[in-house]
């Protein structure tokens, strides 16, 4: 089912000469995590941003669960739609709770459920709430307040949720963090996400798919295997550097390559890989003298066998990717 | 020493009026300067001019406007009243606009993006985002407002400036010396309250 659909949009500034945001026309499906990728310049931040109407499309139409995003009420388009900024943007003056209560309170809840909501919410980003409730954004770490500012956005649980560059300007490991808790959430809550950035491996780690985007048009919009192994044009090979077997290795799991264990004996201090290892990893144990292949290890316990052979000729298919 | 001793109750009368007058020209001050400040937040073009013709009039002497005003209003309270809260604009508004300039962007983005209209915007983020800095304008105000106070005593407005213009028309020195304390305290005390204020509110959320 489509979430989200654009239909022909087209965006110049009228201080511009050129189109922002040329003719897109793409369907996002319900519950699916789609990153727009591309250089900056590309539109991608302008195609996120028409979608909760901070800018208008001059031309085409933009349509949520088959309605025009026009012909609903401005303020209530934007309470069903959470949105995550680079800048991330709490309200200096609101404490913790109170930044995350703002949609709520705007849809007019009862203090009771806004009060368990909050509490809900910051359990699931890992913050105890106890202690971070009352405290004000200026007390928190940058990827606290990055993670305070996810809790706001899901707050009222909407459908949709337009993310902004929302971690590029967490410090490198918070961001790795970042990451992993926006996955496992995603598992949880299955929204539709539009999450844009220009960092290829987060869009990798992250997407179900891809929009690349350049000057303003959608180059190819793909699942990450098939963007490395399928590029459109040199733009998006370059782009993706997807003659780069290791990072279409990174794309695959140890456990989806692996032959079940059926009985036979197992050479002797063979290394050792866990079941949900990427390839890439399993490649690094590999690359010594004498090594033809890996014991698989599930639940500690050995389960499969992983050849070299069958990492060398490990194709990044559609299907496989985490 | 020996007036306030011997005439406690007129002394406090001139006190109380000398502060009704300041507070409510402060009051009627920012009720103009705040939707001001806002309308030029948002209407650009229009700062230069309103700040020009604001800035000329602060450049009047307080009596050459009082007596400018006497036409209109009349030789009594209001004409003083109002030249305090045309003193006070410039002051005013100049702050209320610093203040919601200093506001980052991306909360103001934020707000809009999670479904604020632009009167839950003004109300629960911009204005008390500008707050302190109004407040330091309003501390400013206040203690012109409190200095020019003194003035209404010429044009029948009381307080604490009878005690001067008295004391110079008398040679009274003790009336003189205890008019200029009085009015000295007064701005004091209440420049120290606000600033007290201040402090209170952005203490809470200030980078710490």
């Amino acid at each position: 089912m489509t979430a989200i659909q654009f239909k022909n949009v087209s965006k110049t500034y009228s201080n511009a000469e050129e189109a922002s945001v040329l003719d897109v026309s793409l369907d996002v499906e319900k519950g699916s995590f789609v990153v727009l990728l591309g250089p900056s310049g590309c539109g991608k931040t302008t195609l996120l941003k028409m979608v909760n109407r901070l800018h208008e499309p001059s031309s085409g139409a933009i349509y949520m669960d088959g309605v025009d995003i026009r012909e609903i009420l401005l303020t209530d388009l934007r309470r069903q739609i959470g949105y995550v900024i680079q800048q991330i943007g709490l309200f200096p003056h609101m404490t913790v709770a109170r930044n995350i209560s703002v949609v709520p309170e705007l849809l007019g809840w009862e203090q009771s459920r806004i009060d368990a909501r909050v509490n809900e919410l910051l359990s699931l980003i890992s913050l105890e709430p106890g202690t971070f409730r009352d405290r004000y954004p200026a007390q928190l770490s940058g990827g606290q307040q990055q993670r305070i500012g996810l809790a706001r956005a899901l707050a009222a649980d909407p459908g949709v949720m337009l993310m902004d560059e929302p971690f590029g300007a967490i410090d490198a490991i918070n961001r790795e963090s970042l990451q992993d808790e926006m996955l496992d959430l995603q598992r949880k809550l299955h929204k539709t996400v539009l999450f844009v950035t220009h960092d290829v491996d987060e869009a990798l780690k992250l997407a179900d798919k891809i929009v690349v985007m350049r000057d303003g048009r959608v180059v190819q919009y793909a699942n990450p295997c098939d963007l490395l192994t399928q590029p459109a044009d040199e733009f998006v090979r370059n782009l993706m550097n997807a003659d780069d077997r290791i990072r279409q290795l990174s794309m695959l799991q140890v456990g989806a390559l692996m032959v079940p264990l059926s009985g036979e004996s197992l050479p002797e201090n063979a290394p050792t890989l866990h079941f949900a290892d990427d390839m890439r990893a399993a490649l690094s144990v590999m690359l010594q003298p004498g090594v033809t292949g890996a014991v698989v290890l599930k639940d500690g316990v050995p389960a499969g066998w992983l050849s070299l052979q069958a990492v060398q000729s490990a194709g990044c298919r559609t299907g496989d990717a985490a | 020493m020996k007036f306030l001793l011997s005439n406690p109750g007129d002394v406090a009368e001139l006190f109380v009026q000398h502060i009704g007058l300041a507070a409510i020209s402060l009051t009627i001050s920012i009720l103009i300067a705040v939707p001001l400040g806002f309308l030029l937040y948002y209407r650009r073009w229009l700062t230069g001019p309103v700040m020009g013709v604001l800035g000329v009039l602060y450049t009047i002497p307080s009596i050459a406007m009082i007596i400018l005003l006497i036409p209109f209003f009349g030789l009594n309270r209001t004409s003083v009243m109002v030249a305090l809260v045309i003193y006070c604009q410039v002051i005013l508004v100049r702050n209320v606009l610093a203040g919601l300039d200093g506001i980052d962007p991306a909360v103001l983005e934020a707000a809009r993006g999670m479904g604020m209209d632009w009167k839950q915007i003004a109300w629960r983020i911009q204005f008390p985002l500008a707050l302190p800095v109004v407040l330091a304008g309003l501390r400013i105000a206040a203690v012109a407002a409190i200095a020019i106070s003194t003035m209404g005593a010429k044009f029948g407005a009381g307080g604490l400036g009878k005690l001067l213009f008295d004391g110079i028309n008398q040679t009274r020195m003790d009336k003189i010396a205890l008019g200029s304390v009085l009015v000295a305290l007064l701005a004091l005390g209440v420049n120290a309250g606000l600033r007290a204020l201040e402090n209170k509110i952005t203490g809470r959320w200030a980078t710490q």
